[in-house]
C-alpha cells in the first residue's frame, strides 16, 4: 500500500508539480486547495503525511493544521506529521507554525531531493 | 586777620601738604624728593607776611625774616635740581654752583647788606632790602629763566605724556616767576596789589598735578575753561561795580537815597544768570576751540549706535578697529575677543600690527585680572611711572604685558562685570597724549563695544544653533527617507518573494524531476535542463537576498555571542584565494583579545564579504593590484571594524545614494545594487552603524561599529600584548 500524502496549497503550479514528484516516488497524493477541503480529506482518509503551504486565502495553512490536529485529538486518532513549505512568511505566523511541531519547515523553491528525502524519512521508507 | 596773612598760611600749608603728598607717592623718585623739599621751602618763604604781622615792627620780626630768607636762599637751587631730575639730565657744575650761591645768601641773610630791616605799611609788612638783596633777585631770576629754558628744550624733544607734563610745568614756573616778581617788587615799591602767596598756591598745585597725575587733562581745555570762567565771572561781578563807578550820580538823581537798589538788582540778576552764561559761553567756545577733540568724540558716539546693529562678530570687530583708527588716528590698533572655548582672548582684528603682536592672551594673565577688577582703561605711561615708583608692585608685570602687546592704551570692554574684549591702541599719530577725557570716552565706549559684542555673540550662537539643528533635521530626514525606502522595498520584497517563489518552485521541481531521468535524454536536452536549473537557482538566490533585505528582526535562535575577529578571519580565508588570484593583498590588524558581540554569524559574514568584495571591485577599476586593510579595535562600548581600500573611491555626488536599494555603479548584470543596503540593514539590526568615507581615486574606508556584547563589557580587560596579522 502506498503511503497517503495530503498536499494543501492554493497554487496550481505547486499542486501539479508536487503531485507529479510524489507520485513518481510511489506515494498516493491527495490535494486540498484550501483549509476546509483539507479537514474533510483528513477525516475521510487515513493520511500519513501532510505537506502544507502557509500563505493561502481564507483559512491559512497554519490554521488548517491547527483545526486538523484538534479534530484528530477529538477522535483520538494518531497525529499526522506535517511538513510546512513556504515562500515567505512573517515572523508571527512562522512562530505559530513552529508551535505545531512540524517535522520540517522548508523554504520554496527547494531542491526535490531535500523534500523527497524528508518525506521518505518521515514515512520510514 | 588780613588777606595777606590768610594767603601766607594757605601757601605754607599747601606747600607742606603737597610736599609730603608727592614724596609719599614716589619715595625713591628724585623728582618727587626735590619737589617735596622745594615746595616746603617755598611754603616757609610764604610765611614771611605772617611772622611780620605777628611780631609787629620790631627786632623779632627782623630776626624771623632773616631765618625765613635763610631757607628761601635755597629755593632757586632746589627747583633747579627738580628741573634736572624731571628732564632726566644733569649738569653737576651748575647745580653745585647754584648751591654755593644759595649757601652764601643763606649766610648773608643775617647781615644788613642783604636784609636791612622790616617795614609796615598797613595792612602789609615787608623786608627792607639791603644792597645785596638785588643780587638775590638776579640769582632767582636767572635760575628760573634757566629752568624755563630747559623745560622748553625738553618740551621740543619729548613726546606723548612727557611733553604734556612739561607744558604743565612751564605754565607753573611762569606763574611761579610771576609770584616771585610781585614779592620782590613789593620790597621796593611798598605795594602789593595782590597777595602773591595765592600765586604760589596755584604754582604748587599745578606742579603737583603734573607730577602725580598720569592722565593729564588736555592743557588747551584747562586754559580755555579757566579763561572762560574768569572772563565770565569778571563780567558778571564787575559790571555792577562798573555801573556804580560810572553812573552813581545818575542813579542818585534817579532813585535818591535808595540808589544802591539799581546795582543790587543788576548784581542779583547777573549772579543768577552767571552760571548759565558761563555754561553757554563755555560750550560755544569749547566747541570752536576744541573742534578736533569734539570731532572724534562725536564720531565715536555716533558709531556706538551703529555698532549694536552689526550681527556678525568679525564684521563688528573690524568695524570697531576701523572706527578707532579713523576717529582717534592711532599708529596701530587691535582687538582681542574672549573665546570661551579656549579661555583665551584671541586677536580678532587689527590695523598696522607688527608681526610679533601676540595672537592671544591667557585669561589668567595679570593684565586681564587687573582690567576685570579695575574696569578702567590702562595707560602705558601711567603704568610705567607707577612701576618705577613702586618697583615690587604688580605694575611692573602690567608694564611688561603692555609692552608685549604694543599697547599705549588698553581699553577693557566690560558689561555686567564680564570682560568681553580688550582694545589695544598705539600712539596717536598727532603725537598728542591720551588725555583724561580720552580715557573717559574710551571707558564709555568700551561698554558699548562689550554690548555689541555680546549681541553679536548671542546672534552667532543662535545662528550656530539653528545651523546645527537644521543639519540634525536634515540628517534625521535623510535617515527617515532611507528607512522609508528600506521599509517600502522590504514590503515589496516580501510580496515579490512569495509570488516568484511559487513559479520558481514549479520550475525547479520539474527540471529536477526531468534531470532525475536524464539518461533517457540526449545530451543537448540534458544541458538545457541543467541551464534552466542553474538559472532558477540564481533566481532563488536573488529572491533570498531580497528577503534578507525585508528587514525582519533578528530571531533569538540566530543570536549568539560571537567574536568579530573570528568572523573576519573566516571571511578573509574564504575570500583569500580569490583575492590572491587577482593580486589583491589583504592585511588584517587587530590587537589580541576578544571582540565579542551579540548577533548572527551568518549575517555578519554576509556584511564583511560584501564590503571586501566591493573593495576588490573598486581596486580593480583603476589598477591591477592593490591592498585592502582590515582593522578591528575597541572603542568604549563599541567594536569598530574598518575596511579600507586604495581603489577608485566614491564620487561625492553619489555618496548620499550608496545605501539606496538597487543603486549600483557596477555594469549591468554584475550587481543588483543591494549589497550595501543589505549590509546597512543587517548592521542596523545589530544596533550598529555603518559609515563610508571616500575620496575619488584615493580609495574608500568603510567603518562598521557594533555594540560590544553586554555581559562582556568591562569583564575582560583588553590585552595589548601583540599584534595579530
Amino acid at each position: 500500500m502506498p503511503k497517503k500524502i495530503l498536499i494543501i496549497d492554493d497554487e496550481e503550479l505547486i499542486i501539479k508539480s508536487l503531485t507529479k514528484l510524489l507520485e513518481k516516488n510511489k506515494f498516493e497524493v491527495f490535494v486540498a486547495k484550501n483549509g476546509q477541503d483539507a479537514l474533510i480529506i483528513t477525516e475521510e482518509e487515513d493520511i500519513d503525511l501532510v505537506i502544507a503551504d502557509i500563505r493561502m486565502p481564507g483559512m491559512n495553512g497554519v490554521e488548517a493544521i491547527e483545526e486538523m490536529q484538534k479534530n484528530l485529538a477529538k477522535r483520538n486518532s494518531n497525529n499526522i506529521p506535517v511538513i510546512f513549505i513556504t515562500g515567505y512568511a512573517d515572523e508571527e505566523i512562522k512562530q505559530k507554525a513552529k508551535a505545531l511541531k512540524p517535522v520540517a519547515y522548508i523554504y520554496k523553491p527547494f531542491d526535490i531531493d531535500e523534500l523527497v528525502d524528508k518525506v521518505k524519512a518521515v514515512l520510514n521508507e | 586777620m588780613n588777606i595777606y596773612v590768610l594767603a601766607s598760611i594757605s601757601a605754607f600749608l599747601t606747600g607742606l601738604f603737597f610736599g609730603y603728598f608727592v614724596y609719599s607717592k614716589g619715595r625713591n623718585n628724585a623728582k618727587n624728593k626735590f619737589f617735596s623739599i622745594g615746595s616746603i621751602l617755598t611754603g616757609i618763604w610764604c610765611l614771611l607776611p605772617l611772622f611780620l604781622v605777628i611780631f609787629g615792627d620790631n627786632k623779632k620780626s627782623l630776626y624771623s625774616a632773616r631765618v625765613i630768607y635763610m631757607f628761601a636762599s635755597f629755593v632757586p637751587s632746589v627747583w633747579l635740581s627738580f628741573m634736572f631730575s624731571t628732564v632726566e639730565r644733569r649738569n653737576t657744575r651748575i647745580i653745585f654752583s647754584s648751591y654755593i650761591v644759595s649757601s652764601l645768601f643763606a649766610l648773608l641773610s643775617f647781615h644788613p647788606l642783604f636784609i636791612k630791616g622790616t617795614i609796615k605799611f598797613a595792612p602789609f609788612f615787608c623786608v627792607v632790602p639791603g644792597p645785596l638783596y638785588f643780587l638775590f633777585i638776579v640769582f632767582f631770576t636767572i635760575l628760573f629763566i634757566y629752568i624755563l629754558i630747559n623745560f622748553c628744550i625738553e618740551y621740543k624733544v619729548s613726546n606723548g605724556y612727557k611733553k604734556h607734563q612739561i607744558i604743565y610745568l612751564i605754565w607753573a614756573f611762569i606763574i611761579g616767576v610771576l609770584g616771585g616778581i610781585i614779592h620782590f617788587l613789593a620790597a621796593y615799591i611798598h605795594k602789593e596789589p595782590f597777595p602773591h602767596d595765592f600765586v604760589v598756591i596755584i604754582y604748587t598745585l599745578i606742579v603737583t598735578y603734573a607730577i602725580v597725575k598720569y592722565r593729564l587733562m588736555d592743557i588747551a581745555v584747562v586754559i580755555t575753561r579757566t579763561t572762560i570762567f574768569l572772563v565770565t565771572f569778571s563780567l558778571v561781578l564787575g559790571l555792577p561795580f562798573l555801573f556804580v563807578a560810572l553812573g552813581k550820580d545818575w542813579l542818585i538823581k534817579l532813585l535818591g537815597q535808595n540808589w544802591w537798589i539799581g546795582p543790587l538788582i543788576l548784581m542779583a540778576a547777573l549772579g543768577t544768570s552767571g552760571p548759565f552764561i558761563f555754561f553757554y559761553v563755555e560750550k560755544r567756545i569749547v566747541s570752536i576751540l576744541l573742534r578736533e577733540q569734539r570731532r572724534y568724540q562725536d564720531a565715536l558716539r555716533r558709531a556706538a549706535v551703529d555698532m549694536t546693529r552689526i550681527r556678525n562678530l568679525q564684521q563688528l570687530l573690524d568695524f570697531i578697529i576701523g572706527l578707532f583708527n579713523n576717529a582717534v588716528r592711532v599708529s596701530h590698533s587691535a582687538i582681542y575677543c574672549l573665546d570661551s572655548k579656549t579661555s583665551r582672548f584671541t586677536l580678532k582684528a587689527g590695523i598696522n600690527l607688527k608681526n610679533e603682536q601676540p595672537p592671544s592672551i591667557d585669561i589668567k594673565n595679570p593684565l586681564i585680572n587687573w582690567l576685570e577688577n579695575k574696569k578702567e582703561p590702562l595707560l602705558y605711561e601711567e603704568i610705567r611711572h607707577k612701576a618705577e615708583d613702586n618697583p615690587d608692585s604688580v605694575f611692573k608685570e602690567l608694564k611688561e604685558q603692555m609692552l608685549n602687546l604694543n599697547a599705549t592704551v588698553i581699553v577693557p570692554c566690560i558689561l555686567e562685570d564680564k570682560l568681553f574684549d580688550i582694545l589695544i591702541l598705539g600712539d596717536k599719530l598727532s603725537g598728542k597724549i591720551y588725555t583724561h577725557e580720552d580715557l573717559n570716552n574710551f571707558s564709555e565706549l568700551g561698554r558699548e563695544v562689550a554690548l555689541a559684542t555680546e549681541n553679536a555673540l548671542l546672534y552667532g550662537n543662535i545662528e550656530e544653533e539653528v545651523r546645527q539643528r537644521t543639519n540634525q533635521l536634515i540628517e534625521v530626514q535623510k535617515q527617515l527617507v532611507q528607512a522609508e525606502k528600506l521599509a517600502t522595498v522590504g514590503t515589496l520584497a516580501g510580496g515579490v518573494a512569495h509570488e516568484i517563489n511559487n513559479p520558481l518552485t514549479a520550475i525547479l521541481t520539474n527540471v529536477q524531476m526531468l534531470l532525475v531521468d536524464a539518461e533517457k535524454l540526449d545530451s543537448d536536452s540534458k544541458e538545457s535542463l541543467t541551464l534552466i536549473e542553474e538559472a532558477t537557482k540564481r533566481c532563488r538566490t536573488i529572491v533570498q537576498k531580497l528577503m534578507t533585505y525585508a528587514k525582519k528582526p533578528l530571531e533569538s535562535g540566530e543570536l549568539s555571542d560571537i567574536d568579530v575577529l573570528n568572523i573576519l578571519k573566516k571571511v578573509i580565508s574564504f575570500l583569500g584565494y580569490q583575492l590572491e588570484q587577482e593580486n589583491i593583498k589583504i592585511i588584517t590588524e587587530a590587537k589580541e583579545g576578544e571582540y565579542l558581540i551579540t548577533g548572527s554569524q551568518n549575517e555578519l559574514e554576509q556584511v564583511f564579504t560584501n564590503i571586501i568584495l566591493n573593495a576588490r571591485d573598486a581596486i580593480k577599476k583603476i589598477k591591477k593590484s592593490g591592498v585592502i586593510s582590515v582593522s578591528v579595535s575597541k572603542n568604549n562600548d563599541w567594536i569598530e571594524i574598518k575596511i579600507k581600500d586604495d581603489g577608485i573611491g566614491i564620487p561625492k555626488e553619489i555618496m548620499p545614494k550608496i545605501f539606496d536599494p538597487f543603486f549600483t555603479t557596477k555594469d549591468v548584470g554584475k550587481g543588483l545594487g543591494l549589497g550595501l543596503s543589505i549590509c546597512q540593514a543587517i548592521v542596523e539590526k545589530h544596533k550598529g552603524t555603518i559609515t563610508v568615507e571616500s575620496e575619488l581615486n584615493k580609495g574608500a574606508l568603510v567603518t562598521v561599529r557594533l555594540p560590544i556584547a553586554k555581559a562582556k563589557i568591562g569583564k575582560h580587560p583588553q590585552t595589548i600584548s601583540k599584534t595579530a596579522g
